[in-house]
């Protein structure tokens, strides 16, 4: 018993040596650190993806396919996959920690993804590994360099213009020039200040083809699978630069591209040349998803469209949701889409028999794939969520372990 | 005993007086017993004086570590964070269906309507579903449109229910102002702390009180229930709390009163006691409040313990006196004598208390230093009332027949049970509980291993887990998305610098980071509000909700933010973490995770930092001017935080304190002693004790806090008395020839009685406790209570074992004779 007393004061009086000697070394640690202070900070586009196990809880903004591997990009650099049709997840490495929006597979092993602050990411191993192709700063720049050849352009055809004395073109010309100058100044602004933009969609035709489309109309393609990127957006007519939320594929060489302000750009030569469609809505469009022949448009507070003649007419559907739809599959069996609000509308594949639920939570999904096994699996605000064929949450949980760090 | 006329001793071996001083302090008071009591009666009046100006204090700094470093950085940032501490709660919910019918709205708007009026509620901050701030916002083609939740056209009817409902789910109040599940909605009712015109500080139990009035009686029924949470309905709670124990002080001052009557058996040997120590709680409570101190939850106890020390050591001299007057001395030599015999061990004691109550200085826990102030005087105050004035009123008024028959009566029977416990001094069967003893430590230091630093409960642990207050609370946490435990950590930049968007992406990575630790629930910073707004901006399209890298739009989105997610100049943001629970470990694991990002992140933030503004911070900088933008990521604060900070200092003292108070005892005993194996014989009794109350609050799932801290201080001060008082009786037994049995026997038949009173006096004093509504009274009453009483147990069974392993009479007996001849020892 007395060794009882013995031991415990020993053990306190060690401990109350040992504290103090830590706090001594802490302190003389903090001055160290106190004098040499440095520039902590880094930019998450430098920054790995921290370790984590929540990443199917957090923000997720897209989910997609990669052969039976589904593959999640989201909030703080997070990339998950899953091999049993999104029950369990495993994290990605991911050399940045910013916010990813879209993610796209060409084939099994190679995929993009692409986010805020211009980064584009790229595995060669199904959606293990990543490494950085591009980013925000290298956008700035390659966007300065096409603003000037733009303006030089400007230049050259009011030249041309003045020469032909020609009032008309000599007016236009110089609107032209004044809209490439103020396009230029912008794009010197945002490099100047390090001010990025987000990449929103990214589709890729194969493994070398692919383009990345964002805000503020940006729009970069690449021909050598992502080695380089170019500004591509010559050729869209977006003259106000609005964003392009989405690109679709419609068949095997029609693209479409979907922004805000009704924008609806299309091309039926795989982007050599696009022309602007008569949308059927001019408040913001999110989305097109299309099986054979038709076509469903989906936007701002719950506005539903359909085309059945390559988007040149569009007939609106009623879903009986106000909430903003984000996302959507369509394949010959279901249409599902999603959005704010919990909002889930499924469809039968005719576009027919609208069903609308709202899922517990009321969380905003802005992703939706159909897994191997038929169901549908989506993303958004609460993480990865589970529905069966008719919309409804499967209350089977999900987890998560982190990948090898 | 016999007296001796020219030279007197009183204990065999004391040595804090010498045999000289003895008989002058002796002949000083008793000699003049008219003036003593006239200057004593004068003192009575003066401290009585005092108690007039005894205050309840219901200040929250006195609660919190000061100086912990914690507490001195949110102390930096106390103005800029308000908002949030004072706030109250109220959710009405209805029974029989969900809000959204017409009476519901009604009731909600006529309580909504009640509290606008109460005293105190800072009226512009108040949010429910019927004030005009609680909005819908929706992005629609035009750009944001957006109203009241309520519409100015509501009218009751269905229609106008059903636009309420969709207002409520576009508003994204549903788990903030509206429960989850739609039955019950809040009044977020903000405190104005200071009544702007007369500057007087808000009483919150009066606030608490209109609450309790004005809502929950009159609108709380079999339709509508009411819940009300928040620090400052809280602390109302506690301080009726407080209210109760008057009620406790005189429940336990009647059971002290009858076993006092029965023990003694004379009206005046009961009635002097426990006026003498009423005196003591008068003088303590008065000098206290004259010297400034105000009485809190804490010190609030310390009468008790007071009145039942007071009682313990009154009873010894009473015990004494009717032992004399049996003999036949007169009042004033039965006095005389008993003061004799007993003044110095009495001292020794309530030296001994005072000290070890003294130990918990510290712990720099303003309550506890309080209270070990509070607790030193009164035993002080003891050591006047009890020990001097109690013996020289009796030797005035002198013991009744009766008491004295009762006194000779017990002196010459030999109770069974006495005679049972003196064959622990045995040496057949000391081995006995010597054995036990160890075996216990063994199992008992075992199972302390597992005691935990902290509150264990969730909810307000100050409370009971049954408590109105922490089934409000638990109401709260299961139907809205808040969390009850919060740990806020201030990020500090430069001026105009906290929603620069490398400060932001700091602190979104800290979050991020934060809530991959487990225990954490979420985080929320103007991070939050900012990427919210980006999206919203961005026609709700998720893919937004990221921060941007122009400064524009990252000052546009954060335009709206509430007040309490930044600094009036922006150089300081908070980041809220939400957590699971206040316990320890997560608490720690939560400070740790904080601190490793610290480590990553923090920058040197100094004063030359402050003279930039937003604009030229970066060409500072690229100058070289200084080094970066500084992000500092400093904790805490929330209650959480505090309570963090706390463990660490109860952590750091609590080793500290247990040495000190053994070190103090020790020494005492010593220097009365003058013998190791003495002073072994009386501590080692006490560790087991010490021991075995940590196993029980490990057992009952009491953890080292700032309520239990003082009772092992407490504990070992006032639990060493009965040690003292049974060794110095047993030692003069043993000198005066007798074995060390027969010296035990004697010693019981004289003071066990008296010990055993004790310790079943302060045990009642500390029981009643147990009845407490205010949980860490309850907490403390159960340990003293165990302690007190298996410390007599100690006394009793375990020191006479140890005797008869450790002591040597002859050489006791040699060490006496050898010092002071052949002169008996007094008592």
């Amino acid at each position: 018993m007395f060794s009882d007393l013995v031991q415990r004061l020993a053990r306190a009086s060690g401990k109350a040596l040992v504290t103090g000697l830590t706090r001594t070394g802490l302190l003389a640690v903090t001055a160290l650190v106190m004098t040499s202070a440095q520039a902590a900070w880094q930019d998450p586009l430098n920054t790995p993806a921290i370790k984590t196990e929540k990443a199917h809880q957090a923000l997720l903004l897209d989910v997609v396919r990669a052969d039976r591997r589904l593959v999640a990009v989201g909030a703080h650099g997070n990339i998950v996959y899953s091999d049993d049709n999104g029950l369990s997840w495993t994290q990605a490495q991911v050399p940045v920690s910013v916010t990813l929006t879209a993610v796209y597979f060409a084939s099994g092993e190679q995929g993009w993804a692409v986010g805020h602050d211009g980064v584009i990411l790229h595995t060669s191993d199904g959606g293990k590994t990543w490494s950085k192709q591009f980013d925000g700063y290298r956008a700035n720049d390659a966007m300065v360099a096409a603003a000037e050849r733009k303006k030089q352009k400007a230049e050259d055809a009011l030249a041309a213009a003045e020469e032909s004395a020609d009032e008309v073109a000599i007016e236009d010309a110089e609107y032209a020039l004044e809209a490439a100058t103020f396009g230029l100044d912008d794009a010197q602004y945002d490099q100047s200040t390090g001010s990025t933009k987000p990449f929103l969609d990214v589709w890729f035709y194969d493994a070398r083809r692919g383009y990345a489309v964002g805000a503020y109309g940006m729009f970069f393609g690449t021909t050598d699978g992502g080695q380089s990127w170019d500004v591509a957006s010559e050729n869209v007519p977006n003259p106000d630069r609005l964003h392009i939320n989405s690109i679709a594929a419609v068949g095997s060489h029609t693209l479409v591209l979907i922004g805000e302000m009704g924008l609806l750009i299309r091309s039926d030569d795989l982007g050599k040349s696009w022309t602007r469609m008569e949308a059927p809505y001019d408040g913001s469009l999110f989305g097109l998803v299309s099986e054979g022949d038709d076509e469903l448009l989906f936007g701002l507070r719950g506005h539903v469209y359909r085309s059945s003649d390559s988007g040149i007419s569009w007939a609106e559907l009623q879903t009986g949701s106000e909430q903003t739809l984000l996302a959507g599959v369509f394949d010959s069996r279901h249409a599902l889409l999603v959005g704010n609000g919990g909002s889930v509308v499924v469809f039968d594949g005719q576009l027919e028999n609208p069903h609308s639920t709202i899922i517990e939570g009321r969380k905003a999904y802005a992703a939706v794939t159909r897994a191997a096994d038929d169901t549908f699996v989506i993303v958004g605000e609460a993480g990865v969520m589970r529905l069966n064929a008719t919309g409804e949450l499967i209350h089977q949980s999900i987890s998560m372990a982190a990948g090898d760090f | 005993m016999s007296e001796q006329k020219h030279h007197f001793s009183t204990e065999p071996e004391h040595h804090l007086l010498s045999t000289e001083t003895e008989p002058l302090l002796e002949r000083v008071l008793f000699n003049n017993r008219g003036i003593v009591l006239v200057v004593l009666a004068l003192l009575t009046a003066l401290f009585a004086f005092g108690l007039t100006k005894v205050k309840l204090d219901s200040s929250i700094e006195k609660y919190i570590p000061l100086n912990h470093e914690f507490i001195q950085n949110f102390l930096v940032h106390k103005d800029d964070m308000k908002s949030g501490v004072a706030n109250v709660k109220v959710a009405v919910e209805a029974r029989n269906g969900d809000i959204f019918t017409k009476e519901y709205m009604e009731t909600l708007s006529k309580i909504n309507d009640e509290v606008f009026y109460v005293k105190g509620v800072d009226r512009s901050g108040m949010q429910s579903l019927w004030t005009p701030n609680t909005r819908w916002t929706e992005v629609t083609e035009e750009g944001f449109q957006g109203g009241p939740v309520i519409p100015s056209t509501y009218d009751g009817s269905a229609e106008s229910l059903e636009q309420v409902r969709q207002n409520v789910l576009k508003s994204g109040q549903v788990g903030r102002l509206v429960s989850n599940d739609f039955r019950s909605s809040i009044i977020d009712v903000p405190l104005v702390e200071k009544d702007p015109e007369t500057g007087e500080k808000l009483n919150y139990q009066q606030f608490s009180h209109a609450l309790e009035e004005k809502v929950r009686a009159k609108y709380g029924n079999d339709q509508y229930r009411i819940y009300i949470t928040g620090t400052p309905k809280k602390l109302g709670d506690l301080m009726d709390g407080a209210r109760e124990i008057a009620v406790f002080f005189l429940m336990a001052m009647l059971a002290t009163a009858v076993l006092l009557y029965l023990y003694s058996r004379c009206p005046k040997g009961t009635a002097v006691p426990i006026i003498a120590s009423l005196i003591a709680v008068i003088w303590q409570l008065g000098a206290l409040a004259l010297l400034g101190y105000t009485v809190d939850l804490y010190s609030v106890l310390v009468p008790f313990l007071v009145f039942a020390i007071g009682i313990s050591h009154g009873v010894q001299i009473i015990n004494g006196i009717a032992i004399e007057a049996g003999r036949g001395a007169n009042k004033v030599q039965a006095a005389r004598r008993a003061f004799r015999g007993l003044y110095v061990p009495g001292m020794l004691a309530l030296l001994s208390d005072a000290m070890g109550f003294l130990t918990l200085l510290f712990i720099d826990i303003g309550v506890i230093q309080e209270l070990a102030i509070a607790a030193s005087i009164g035993v002080a105050m003891i050591i006047v009332t009890n020990l001097v004035l109690l013996p020289i009123v009796m030797s005035y008024i002198g013991i009744s027949n009766a008491g004295v028959n009762h006194a000779k009566k017990v002196e010459k029977s030999e109770p069974k049970l006495w005679k049972a416990l003196s064959f622990f001094a045995n040496p057949k069967v000391a081995p006995i509980p010597v054995i036990i003893a160890i075996v216990m430590a063994g199992f008992g230091y075992k199972i302390s291993q597992d005691l935990k630093i902290g509150d264990l409960d969730k909810g307000a642990p100050e409370l009971r887990a049954d408590s109105r207050y922490n089934l409000d609370n638990d109401f709260m946490v299961s139907n809205y998305s808040t969390s009850s435990d919060v740990l806020v950590v201030m990020v500090e930049t430069a001026k105009e610098q906290c929603n620069s968007y490398k400060v932001m992406d700091a602190v979104e990575r800290f979050m991020w980071h934060m809530d991959n630790v487990p225990g954490v629930q979420s985080t929320v910073s103007l991070v939050t509000v900012s990427k919210l707004v980006t999206k919203a901006m961005n026609e709700g399209n998720l893919n937004w909700s990221a921060l941007s890298r122009n400064q524009t739009i990252l000052n546009t989105s954060i335009q709206r933010a509430p007040n309490s997610l930044l600094n009036p100049d922006c150089s300081m943001a908070p980041v809220i973490v939400y957590l699971n629970d206040h316990k320890a470990e997560t608490l720690e694991t939560a400070v740790a995770a904080v601190e490793a990002f610290k480590a990553d992140y923090d920058d040197q933030v100094d004063e030359k930092y402050y003279g930039y503004s937003i604009a030229d911070i970066d060409d500072a900088i690229a100058a070289g001017e200084i080094d970066s933008v500084p992000v500092r990521f400093q904790l805490a604060s929330g209650n959480a935080g505090i309570e963090a900070a706390t463990n660490q200092v109860i952590a750091d003292a609590q080793d500290t304190m247990l040495i000190f108070v053994y070190v103090v005892v020790f020494v005492l005993c010593f220097l009365t002693f003058r013998s190791f194996t003495a002073v072994a014989c009386i501590l080692l009794p006490l560790a087991l004790t010490s021991i075995l109350s940590q196993a029980l609050m490990t057992y009952l799932g009491i953890g080292v806090k700032v309520a239990t801290l003082p009772v092992i201080a407490l504990g070992v001060g006032i639990g060493v008395d009965y040690g003292i008082y049974i060794y110095s009786r047993l030692e003069v037994m043993i000198i005066a020839g007798k074995s060390l049995q027969e010296a035990f026997l004697e010693t019981l038949k004289s003071t066990g009685k008296a010990v055993s009173f004790t310790g079943v006096t302060l045990a009642i004093g500390v029981a009643t406790w147990i009845w407490s509504d205010i949980k860490f009274q309850a907490d403390m009453g159960i340990l003293l209570t165990f302690m007190f009483l298996w410390n007599m147990l100690g006394a009793l069974i375990l020191l006479p074992a140890l005797a008869n392993y450790l002591l040597r009479p002859e050489k006791i007996r040699a060490r006496h004779q050898k010092r002071h001849g052949d002169i008996p020892p007094a008592g």
